[in-house]
């Protein structure tokens, strides 16, 4: 815990050490949320009403959600990858912590920046008029959990994959970009054709982004969301341990060919 | 027996028998671009190197670069993964113990970017203290106490603004944290002027190994520095241990050959064969 919390303040003071860096993520959001937000207005609330009220509460929750989708696909290559190209990867193993302990607690400072933009996304949301009076707080914090679990663990896939292969992961690109492509962030799910809703079911974020959106927006119940916890956490289960297994995989072979400080 | 409890018995610091490191090589043809593992080969970076380090001592690993140095202590750090042979640190086996045999263990190496630049020397050292599980109070005491040793006054400074001999200095603040029983060094003095080197060579020297019992295991390529520290020295060359001993052996059997003039520059020239990259 003292180590993770070690990895925190490192990060915040870095972050810090950039004035504006954190203050222009900000006002994108801001911008992003002001022109689905304008863009909502000439968009038929019956396209999305089985998981929100109109267009506008069904992209902001969808865009600020997949925020972790990112985070939990990405931030623990790019925090293996940050640390082998700084140099600091090979004297943090010279510490008695292990290389696991490195890359997931490198990656909270991110996780902790999400959370951030994704309150920041809803209160611009609630300041442009959308309602979450009857959310479902720990239903939505369920499954938001169990989707950072899933996420994280093609996290931990594509992280392996950066340790043999140092650049040109393709798991976080087709991943995040299938993701986003089908899994219902920007347009409901139903709009695409059958054949591609049948892929669509094989991703976290379609169980996670109608989950969420039925708690907060529909002030739905654990029964009601309960397939799609149900999938999350069958993803979640099958996931872990192979992307475990695929880790320490990929770090003996970085120690047996001497690669695992180089970029 | 075990091999690594017959290596533990005879209670050197370091123990490194029979190592070797091949490294994989690959192979050329197209095939070989989509199947990295395809017809490979393999380039030996050590090859039964075999010595022990005594505690409380400085023993000197020479050779020039590419010899193999770097290799045998990231071997030490289980950095890297040896073919065959061992190596035991105060008895353990870095690959069986990694964890519990790093908290008597520091290195220092002359990778200057190892450091956060966004952040001063304090907070950089702050950090580093967590991960070898130290308390704040503990943390904050023993790096003031090491900024005196070391007679650094600029840790509250910005790690960027250092110059390489505080950022050297800062190198061996963080190996000495945790107060380890042995200290691996890798070129701690490359790139450093003699008026920057000489202070930290005599710190090594006189405050870490004859005041503190520290024991250090030092690879250099700077015979200068292997001459002032070392007692003992294995001179390694393209993977293979080409002597064992002690310096004082060493040089009196070359002045013997070479004239009374030469320097351990000469001799290790003499030994190797060539005078590639020798400083």
């Amino acid at each position: 815990m003292s180590k993770a919390l070690a990895f925190l303040k490192r990060d915040f003071f870095i972050e810090v050490s950039y004035h504006f860096n954190f203050l222009l993520s900000l006002a994108g959001i801001f911008f992003s949320a002001s022109i689905f937000y304008f863009l909502g207005k000439i968009v038929n609330p019956s396209v999305v009403q089985d998981t929100a009220n109109d267009y506008f509460s069904f992209v902001l929750v969808g865009m600020a959600f997949a925020m972790f989708l990112r985070t939990g696909l990405g931030s623990f290559a790019e925090s293996m990858r940050e640390e082998q190209m700084m140099g600091t990867l090979e004297a943090m193993l010279a510490t008695p912590t292990s290389l696991s302990i490195i890359i997931l607690s490198s990656s909270l400072w991110r996780f902790l920046l999400t959370s951030v933009s994704v309150v920041v996304y809803l209160l611009i949301g609630a300041a442009f008029g959308i309602s979450f009076a009857g959310a479902n707080i720990p239903v939505a914090l369920l499954l938001l959990i169990l989707t950072v679990t899933a996420y994280s663990a093609l996290g931990i896939i594509s992280a392996s994959f950066i340790i043999v292969f140092k650049r040109g992961d393709p798991i976080n690109w087709v991943v995040s970009t299938v993701s986003i492509f089908l899994g219902g962030v920007l347009y409901p799910v139903s709009v695409l054709p059958g054949w591609l809703r049948f892929f669509s079911r094989l991703l976290p974020i379609t169980y996670s982004l109608e989950g969420i959106r039925g708690s907060l927006l529909k002030a739905k119940g654990i029964s009601d969301v309960a397939t799609d916890l149900v999938a999350l956490a069958v993803i979640s289960a099958v996931l872990i341990p192979c992307s475990l297994a695929l880790f320490s995989l990929a770090v003996n072979h970085a120690r047996r060919t001497g690669t695992l400080v180089k970029y | 027996m075990s091999v690594d409890e017959v290596l533990s018995r005879n209670g050197a610091a370091i123990e490194v028998a029979q190592l070797i490191k091949d490294y994989p090589r690959p192979g050329k043809g197209l095939l070989s671009f989509f199947l990295p593992s395809w017809n490979q080969d393999v380039i030996r970076a050590l090859d039964g190197v075999t010595f022990n380090v005594r505690r409380g001592s400085v023993f000197g690993l020479l050779g020039t670069n590419g010899a193999g140095k770097t290799t045998l202590i990231k071997i030490a750090y289980n950095l890297l993964l040896p073919t065959s042979g061992t190596v035991l640190v105060l008895g353990e086996n870095p690959m069986h113990q990694g964890v519990k045999i790093r908290r008597r263990m520091g290195m220092v190496n002359s990778e200057e970017r190892s450091f956060y630049w966004r952040l001063s020397g304090r907070r950089n050292l702050e950090f580093y203290s967590s991960l070898h599980g130290m308390n704040r109070s503990l943390a904050d005491k023993r790096i003031d106490e090491l900024g005196e040793l070391l007679d650094m006054d600029y840790l509250d400074v910005p790690f960027s603004d250092y110059s390489t001999g505080m950022r050297q200095k800062a190198a061996i603040a963080r190996a000495l944290l945790h107060d380890p029983e042995v200290l691996l060094m890798d070129e701690p003095t490359r790139s450093l002027s003699p008026e920057a080197a000489y202070p930290l060579q005599d710190f090594i020297r006189q405050e870490l190994v004859a005041q503190r019992g520290k024991t250090v295991l030092l690879a250099t390529q700077d015979m200068s520095e292997a001459e002032r520290l070392c007692e003992d020295i294995a001179i390694i060359d393209v993977g293979h241990l080409v002597y064992l001993g002690s310096l004082a052996a060493l040089m009196e059997q070359g002045r013997r050959k070479l004239g009374q003039d030469a320097g351990l520059g000469d001799i290790f020239v003499d030994l190797v064969g060539r005078e590639e990259t020798l400083e």
